[in-house]
């Protein structure tokens, strides 16, 4: 400041010498020229005056910037010069009073021009000596537009102030160690606070989560580094400590030097930013389910047939895992085989145009060779601008199947509904005929054709049943009942023939399900008719035979009581003349007793024969029974000083038989035994249960035994080891057949186990749980 | 002891009857049909022991049966049924049970028979 003073001073000094000692001419003469240039070229105002204040001169400058020519300036008072008000001239008087005592005067004044331009000035003032007169120099520097611009400046300033403090996004401002030094409105809701002072002057930390302060850390160091961070989220804190996600923005304010003095951020809350995103990301992810899990095969594919993408079940389908599908063509998986390529050329070519195709049937060979039918749709999809197809392929080899087993149903039905052998005949309420099967053709005797041209009353039902006939007919469509009704009529055929038909009906609705008609199945029982008489005949025979048995029976027993009881009464009274009396009547006795035996036998197996047994199933303890029994049976081989002894392996083994029909066969085994046994020998009769099921009882004795090619004969009829003519044991051969036919009833069975000279055991089963009782009693009740 | 055998076959009746009277010791009336039966039982008072055929003409043994059960005085008259028929055949089963169950059929006697098997089936009844 003082050398720029003192220079001022050696200016003054220097200017004034010259003046005062140089000539005017010689002064001007080098000086002019360059002041003159100087003057009039000066980028201010510059104006001289007297110390009356009176205009002496201007430069160009001034009259541009007061819009008036020289002569309206030069040579006037400032006051006179029109370019002042009553307003600028206190201001102007006060300055130049103050110039005019030689001090240098500042002063800033606005004003109209001649042209009505509002301008502002700053001006200075100062006397000078030019020439030995004192001169008032003043330069006014037009600067309406620095103030134009200064007042835009301020303007903008109060605007931007204006948004930040509106703005709907948070502001804070911090100095570079994070101190917040101002915020605006926005801010204070977001953090939750309610006035400024709460928060300027503390950390900008405060107003984020503690787990975040590191990241803001680093990233105030990225800001300074960079000038800038955008879009850095943070979870952000209130006032009282909610915690919230949020994206900050911050940027350096740099100060004139251009260096950073202070950071800005923008900060905003993006909880339903954030939200949205969760939401979208797990729709997206149950879009990747869908597509991953769906039932069918979803894949992606470009137009050359080059697969893109897959999904589970695409991967099922094929056989082939993801990675093996991807990148490659249908063509070179041979998933198709050649003769369908051409279809699947079609379907790429209309995906190409955009169009999605319906569901085609395509073959596909899966990698392990096997086969799967699907069922194909297609459809162009946009993937960033290039045309992929999606394709839908659902597995319908099941399906298939199931259609042809059905169709093989349906084939198998067709040909039952020709083969079977029954009439099958559709036919409306008139008699009007629908429809009929092969062998209802066969029976009637006409083609199909003509039959159908004809009507089942009138023209198939014989006359004796039309009326009885339709009537049914009639009843039956007005009942509608869904049960099968049965029916009987007489039926003519071509050749004449009556034949006798057994009907099932049933009355179905036509496909329209307006129209009731009857679906009858008809079995010709023209002959089963004639055996149905045959059989009543044959029971009549029956009845008949059953009568003359009856009949025999009495007629042969009635002799043979008188005879065996009189031979009897005379063995017991001994009224014999003489020895051969004696013999005589023992004969008599012994042969008719034997005859009754015969006789006895012979009617029993007519009776099982003919089925007219009766055998009652009661329960038995066999071990009981068998020990009874055993007495009867010691009195008749004591008789040939045999014994007989029980060997029972369980007590108390109880069967439901016929006891009667057991002691009978247990009587004919011992009697068989003392018959073909040794002399005294011991018979062993033995029960034992192989299993829960069965009961076997068997009589052994000792003696030589049966040879192995007669046991298969044994059970016969009229069987005896010996031929007839030479036997030697008496017998009737009927014993054992009899043994065989009960055992059979009781639902047993019998046998013989046999070496020669070890004896025999004969044998039979019976079951315990008797399973055939039920059955047998309904047999008997049928007959 | 009162007994009367029943019997249409004369050598039948005395087939019984001498076989009766060889072991035993009781008076014994015959007849020669059903009526003739019925007719003796009402007039002869009570008898302790009918043996009775089965198959006879016109009234046959179970008619018999049946006259006697609607009968106050006849109907506790134990019988010995005598028949050729074998018991287990299905003809009279049926009859013959109920007739059992009554309790006025005591037993059956199938011809032919051994003295021993009718002698200990009339002792058997009459409890002597």
């Amino acid at each position: 400041m003082k050398i720029s003073k003192n220079k001022k001073k050696k200016t003054k000094q220097f200017s004034e010498e010259n003046f005062g000692r140089k000539t005017k001419e010689k002064v001007f003469g080098e000086l002019e020229g360059k002041l003159e240039s100087i003057f009039e070229n000066n980028n201010d105002a510059i104006i001289f005056l007297d110390k009356f204040v009176k205009i002496l001169d201007i430069n160009k400058k001034t009259t541009e910037i007061f819009g008036v020519s020289e002569k309206e300036l030069v040579g006037k008072h400032f006051t006179k010069t029109g370019l002042f008000t009553i307003k600028e001239l206190p201001t102007l008087i006060r300055n130049f009073a103050n110039a005019l005592t030689g001090k240098k005067t500042y002063f800033n004044i606005s004003l109209k021009n001649k042209n009505g331009q509002q301008i502002a000035l700053e001006c200075s003032a100062s006397l000078i000596k030019i020439g030995g007169s004192i001169r008032m120099m003043v330069i006014a520097r037009d600067v309406t537009k620095r103030k134009e611009m200064e007042e835009a400046i301020l303007e903008s300033e109060g605007r931007l102030k204006g948004i930040l403090e509106s703005s709907p996004d948070a502001i804070t401002t911090t100095d570079l160690v994070g101190k917040i030094t101002d915020c605006n409105q926005a801010a204070l809701d977001l953090h939750g606070f309610s006035r400024k002072e709460e928060i300027i002057g503390k950390s900008a930390f405060h107003l984020i989560a503690p787990g975040d302060h590191q990241k803001a850390t680093e990233n105030m160091k990225k800001t300074l580094k960079q000038g800038y961070v955008k879009n850095a989220e943070y979870t952000l804190k209130t006032k009282d400590g909610h915690q919230f996600p949020g994206e900050l923005s911050a940027s350096v304010i740099k100060g004139h030097d251009g260096k950073p003095v202070a950071f800005m951020a923008i900060t905003k809350d993006i909880t339903e930013r954030k939200q949205a995103e969760e939401e979208l990301k797990s729709s997206e992810e149950k879009l990747k389910i869908l597509f991953e899990y769906a039932p069918d095969a979803y894949y992606l594919n470009d137009l050359k047939g080059n697969l893109i993408d897959g999904n589970k079940a695409a991967e099922e389908i094929t056989g082939y895992r993801r990675e093996e599908l991807i990148g490659k063509s249908f063509l070179k998986l041979k998933l198709l085989s050649p003769d369908q390529i051409p279809r699947a050329a079609i379907l790429l070519a209309k995906n190409a145009l955009g169009k999605s195709t319906d569901s085609a049937e395509f073959t596909l060979n899966r990698k392990d060779g096997s086969q799967v039918i699907v069922e194909i749709r297609t459809f162009p999809v946009k993937i960033k601008g290039k045309i992929h197809v999606l394709g839908i392929a659902h597995d319908i080899t099941e399906r298939k199947q199931a259609e042809a087993a059905l169709r093989e149903e349906k084939n198998k039905l067709e040909q039952y509904f020709n083969i079977i052998g029954a009439i099958i005949i559709f036919f409306n309420r008139d008699g009007k005929i629908i429809l009929i099967n092969k062998k209802g053709c066969e029976i009637l005797g006409y083609e199909l054709k003509k039959i159908l041209k004809k009507n089942w009353f009138t023209d198939f039902v014989s006359e004796e049943d039309k009326i009885k006939t339709r009537a049914f007919v009639k009843k039956l469509i007005e009942d509608k009942s869904n049960q099968v009704q049965y029916f009987e009529n007489h039926i003519l055929t071509k050749n004449g023939k009556k034949i006798f038909v057994n009907w099932s009906n049933i009355v179905v609705e036509d496909e329209l399900g307006k129209t009731s008609i009857v679906l009858g199945t008809g079995v010709d029982i023209t002959e089963l008719m004639e055996s149905r008489i045959a059989i009543n005949d044959f029971n009549k025979i029956n009845k008949l035979k059953d009568d003359f048995l009856n009949i025999a029976t009495h007629e042969l027993k009635t002799p043979l009581t008188s005879i065996i009881g009189f031979s009897e009464i005379m063995k017991e009274q001994k009224l014999f003349r003489n020895p051969e009396q004696k013999n005589y009547t023992n004969i008599i006795h012994e042969e008719s007793s034997r005859l009754a035996g015969i006789v006895k036998r012979i009617l029993m197996i007519t009776r099982f024969e003919s089925g007219r047994e009766i055998i009652k199933f009661e329960p038995i303890n066999l071990s009981n029974f068998i020990s009874s029994f055993l007495i009867k049976l010691n009195i008749i081989a004591n008789k040939e000083k045999s014994k007989v002894i029980a060997n029972i392996e369980k007590e108390n083994i109880i069967i439901k038989s016929d006891e009667e029909k057991i002691s009978e066969v247990i009587y004919n085994f011992i009697d068989n035994a003392l018959k073909y046994g040794l002399d005294e020998q011991v018979i062993v009769v033995s029960v034992t249960k192989p299993n829960k099921k069965w009961v076997r009882i068997a009589v052994k004795n000792q003696g030589k035994g049966i040879p192995p090619e007669k046991l298969d004969q044994l059970f016969d009829k009229f069987s005896q080891l010996e031929p007839s003519l030479t036997r030697s044991q008496e017998g009737t051969g009927l014993g054992l057949y009899i043994c065989k036919i009960i055992i059979d009833s009781l639902g047993g069975k019998i046998g013989v186990e046999s070496e020669p000279n070890k004896g025999s055991t004969f044998y039979f089963t019976l079951p315990i749980e008797n399973v055939a009782t039920q059955k047998r009693d309904l047999d008997f009740k049928a007959v | 002891m009162k007994i009367l055998i029943v019997d249409n076959d004369i050598n039948t009746v005395e087939v019984l009857q001498a076989s009766l009277l060889s072991k035993v010791n009781y008076e014994i009336n015959v007849a020669y049909s059903g009526e003739e039966a019925l007719e003796m039982m009402k007039k002869n008072g009570h008898y302790e022991l009918l043996i009775l055929d089965i198959m006879m003409p016109k009234i046959n043994g179970l008619d018999v049966c049946e006259l006697m059960m609607k009968d106050e005085k006849l109907k506790n008259i134990p019988v010995l049924l005598v028949s050729a028929l074998p018991i287990a055949s299905t003809s009279f089963q049926e009859s013959l049970e109920k007739f059992k169950e009554l309790k006025l059929v005591k037993d059956v006697l199938e011809k032919p028979f051994e003295i021993d098997n009718l002698v200990n089936k009339v002792k058997a009844i009459v409890g002597k």
